[in-house]
């Protein structure tokens, strides 16, 4: 079969640093293309070199035929792309946006209105509404519409579902499927395992080279320790009598959208605690209002024994905060952030050098102490933040999904981290939209449109909905939710 | 065609609803023009005075009435000692002492040493303060003088008496000499930022990726950017000119049509500037850095909006050459303040017409067609 993508030994640099090297793919007519590996692997300057965006240093591509550099008109006449952050005009409107993409690719709404039917119905309710204020997996359905808008032959998709949640992320592949049915093209990017498998072939890359091209199966098998690293075993470590959080019937309205709609719960003393969501379930704004960022307009909730309405500067002092912004200074040295913070946080004069120097061992960044943060693999500065967000010894760490975009094996290294926080006493809440993170957890608890819907360990979840892993558990509470609220 | 007024459409609506925007369009142009226009004047009024004397005698008395007289100076102080009067310009409380010789009286047929002393931490200002007040000895010195019961030896032989007149401004209104600054500086700056800001943000926001990629080209792109800031601009031109017509007193002298059809010049080199601005940086506060301050420090500065270009050093004078603030204002303050036709400013017109073409050139040639 002839190739309808070809990239033949790119290499490209940005100053000192490798994007890629020697790479070369080629992806057949028709066929769904997965691109995988971690954030800074090169995939991004893949793309942008076959989207005729970015100029390869040496070696050359050629996409529907047309070489890259000469005839980087003719290509973009015959491709979509999708960027991989959302890059649509926030301020106009559904119908807008489409409008003006049409006429930029000199088309009309009406004329391929078939192509883009099956996804627009489920925008065409929000069609007025600004595009700025669809939830994550709307406007990812969007800028694939926007995407898809002049009939393009290939669609490049630069991790389209990277913050999005599970069902819409389910969703979105559907209609991957059916356009694939139709005979375009696609080449994807993603860090999802469970997407990587619904492709017809993956390339994994890593560290600007490509390492391996095949079916998903053989190369998730031939690079398993990497891309689906084993289980981690952990003790429950919750104790049943010692509540450190309690919360009870608590709300947040934003004018009148109830972001938080009356939950309650509570977490023990010591437990991983996961809180499970939905984009725009509430997760976020519950998490700010128990780390005293935020004040509930309803109901009660005490941390460590304090208020949150009227004892928010306690608590504040009590705790550990991770956002899911990477929260460090990237212009200051990586020992520079630590003695900051510690200093932020009023860790004693006389323990801040010895207790960084234990800390860093641990995390393996003593040797790179010197590093200005903004050179680090986002993975170490992961790990990194979490170690500030714990290092004046709080009892309880919030942390608001920490590990997006890196690779499983990083995600892994960073949950080896969390229990060994949870082994000495620090009780940790985390967000997160990895399933398998989820199975990480001693008790998890699922949001839906502000509400709790479920509250148990994951095993009593799985056995209680009869999933086989936490994607099934979170995909029937989430459908169910769904029909209700409609 | 279909694509550019699409281009046009969504452009207009982007500045329709970010309320930021609009405040600065609307806003701004009001509050500096009311801000340059009122706050900042160099009209000399209500000087603090110190007199010292040691002898008040009737000729003392009558000068220090004729200082405190017209609305210029207010005699706050009459002191015996030069070191008080020292003492209240530490305070604060002087701008302005005049130190009569001891026993005036006497020498009011010789040329009596009079001694003025002005706080000149703004220059400017205290020449003009000295000059005022030399003038108003001067004739108060006369007015004693032709008291006197001599007048054949008094009056001097030959004196030529010296007349000047103020063309153009007689009033010696500093709104005159604001306005057409005002005018140069914001709209450069209006223009500039706005469109900077306006690429600059589909940069950043990846929507000029989705641009680039599409068969669209790159000049409609900009062209398309340039129409709303264009059209805006003239409405801020039209705000300027009635509230300093209306406002400030300040009426159009010459042809109203030349004086907008070189405006109209104007806002294009400044939009053609911020089309530049935004080929070279990336972000939306560096496009706003750029445009705000690096153009608006020489466009105050070396204009000749605040100090004038002629006693500038000539590397100064040399650079003020490429900034286009100082041939518009140059070429505003004749037409509007002096009233004089357009013949006389076609050579300044001229530089701005290839400043112009200069500036959409290498704009869109730095235009790229990729990211990097």
């Amino acid at each position: 079969m002839q190739p309808i993508v070809t990239a033949n030994h790119i290499s490209k640099r940005f100053g000192k640093v490798t994007a890629l090297d020697d790479a070369s793919v080629s992806v057949n007519r028709g066929e769904i293309f997965g691109l995988i590996g971690p954030d800074g692997a090169g995939k991004t300057t893949l793309f942008r070199i076959l989207a005729t965006l970015s100029l390869a240093d040496a070696g050359e591509a050629s996409v529907a035929g047309f070489d890259v550099v000469r005839d980087y008109r003719e290509i973009r006449r015959r491709i979509g792309y999708m960027p991989g952050r959302f890059s649509l005009y926030t301020d106009l409107s559904v119908e807008e946006n489409l409008q003006f993409f049409a006429t930029v690719f000199n088309t009309t709404v009406e004329e391929n209105y078939h192509q883009i039917r099956d996804i627009y119905v489920q925008l065409e309710p929000f069609r007025h509404r600004r595009a700025g204020a669809l939830s994550g997996g709307m406007k990812q359905k969007l800028a694939l519409c926007c995407a898809l808008i002049h009939k393009p032959e290939i669609l490049f998709l630069d991790e389209p579902t990277t913050g999005v949640d599970p069902v819409s992320r389910k969703e979105f592949w559907q209609m991957l499927r059916h356009l694939r049915e139709e005979g375009i093209t696609i080449v994807v990017s993603t860090p999802f395992m469970d997407e990587a498998r619904r492709c017809d072939r993956i390339a994994f890359i890593n560290d600007g080279h490509i390492l391996d091209t095949d079916v998903p199966e053989a190369v998730l098998l031939r690079h398993k320790d990497i891309l689906c690293p084993p289980g981690l075993q952990h003790a429950a470590t919750g104790n049943d009598s010692d509540n450190i959080i309690t919360v009870d019937n608590l709300v947040k309205r934003f004018g009148s959208f109830t972001a938080v709609d009356h939950i309650s719960f509570t977490v023990r003393r010591g437990e991983i605690f996961g809180f499970l969501g939905a984009n725009g379930a509430g997760k976020t704004t519950a998490m700010r209002i128990l780390s005293g960022l935020s004040l509930p307009s309803e109901g009660h909730a005490e941390v460590m024994g304090y208020d949150v309405t009227t004892q928010s500067e306690e608590i504040k002092r009590r705790i550990g905060y991770m956002s899911q912004r990477f929260s460090l200074y990237e212009d200051l040295k990586v020992w520079e952030n630590v003695r900051l913070f510690a200093g932020i946080y009023g860790v004693p004069e006389k323990e801040i050098a010895p207790r960084t120097e234990e800390m860093l061992r641990e995390i393996g960044l003593y040797d790179r102490r010197d590093t200005l943060v903004r050179n680090l693999p986002l993975g170490w500065k992961q790990r990194l933040a979490f170690s500030v967000a714990i290092f004046h010894r709080p009892q309880l760490v919030f942390l608001d999904e920490p590990t997006g975009g890196v690779d499983p094996a990083t995600r892994r290294q960073f949950w080896e981290l969390i229990y060994r926080a949870a082994e000495r006493g620090i009780t940790v809440f985390v967000t997160t939209h990895y399933m398998d993170e989820a199975e990480y957890c001693d008790r998890i608890s699922m949001m839906v449109d502000g509400r709790i819907r479920a509250l148990d360990s994951p095993e009593r979840l799985k056995a209680r909905f009869q999933a086989k892993d936490m994607d099934e558990v979170f995909l029937r509470l989430a459908r169910e939710a769904t029909r209700q609220s409609d | 065609m279909k694509q550019f007024l699409a281009f046009v459409r969504k452009e207009f609506l982007h500045i329709l609803r970010d309320r930021r925007t609009i405040l600065i369009l609307i806003g701004m142009p009001i509050v500096q023009i009311i801000l340059f226009g009122f706050a900042i004047s160099t009209e000399v009024k209500d000087v603090k005075t110190v007199v010292v004397t040691h002898s008040p005698d009737a000729d003392t008395r009558y000068v220090i009435d004729r200082i405190d007289a017209g609305e210029y100076f207010t005699v706050t102080h009459v002191v015996h000692d030069i070191r008080e009067a020292d003492r209240l310009f530490r305070r604060n409380e002087a701008d302005l002492a005049v130190v009569l010789p001891d026993n005036f009286q006497r020498h009011r047929t010789e040329a009596a040493g009079i001694q003025i002393v002005a706080d000149a931490t703004d220059p400017n200002l205290a020449i003009m303060r000295t000059m005022y007040v030399n003038n108003v000895l001067a004739s108060a010195r006369m007015e004693l003088q032709k008291t006197l019961a001599q007048p054949a030896a008094a009056a001097p032989q030959g004196h030529v008496r010296i007349e000047a007149k103020l063309l153009y401004n007689p009033q010696m209104r500093s709104a005159y000499n604001f306005v057409p600054g005002v005018m140069g500086l914001i709209l450069m700056l209006i223009c500039a930022i706005m469109t900077s800001v306006s690429i600059v943000r589909e940069k950043e926001t990846g929507t000029m990726e989705l641009l680039l990629v599409s068969p669209i080209r790159p000049m409609l792109v900009i062209v398309s950017k340039v129409v709303p800031y264009f059209t805006l601009s003239i409405l801020n031109l039209t705000t300027i000119l009635l509230l300093s017509v209306f406002v400030l007193d300040v009426p159009v002298a010459g042809n109203l049509m030349a004086l907008v059809g070189v405006s109209l010049l104007y806002i294009l080199v400044s939009l053609s500037l911020g089309l530049l601005i935004s080929t070279l940086t990336t972000t939306q506060v560096a496009a706003m850095l750029a445009s705000g301050l690096v153009l608006m420090i020489p466009t105050i500065v070396i204009s000749g909006l605040i100090f004038p270009i002629e006693s500038m050093p000539w590397p100064l004078q040399a650079f003020s050459c490429i900034i286009p603030a100082r041939w518009y204002i140059e070429i505003v303050r004749r037409l509007m303040i002096e009233g004089v036709p357009f013949a006389y400013v076609w050579k300044e017109a001229l530089v701005l017409v290839a400043m112009a073409v200069l500036l959409i050139g290498i704009a869109t040639r730095k235009f790229k067609n990729r990211l990097d």
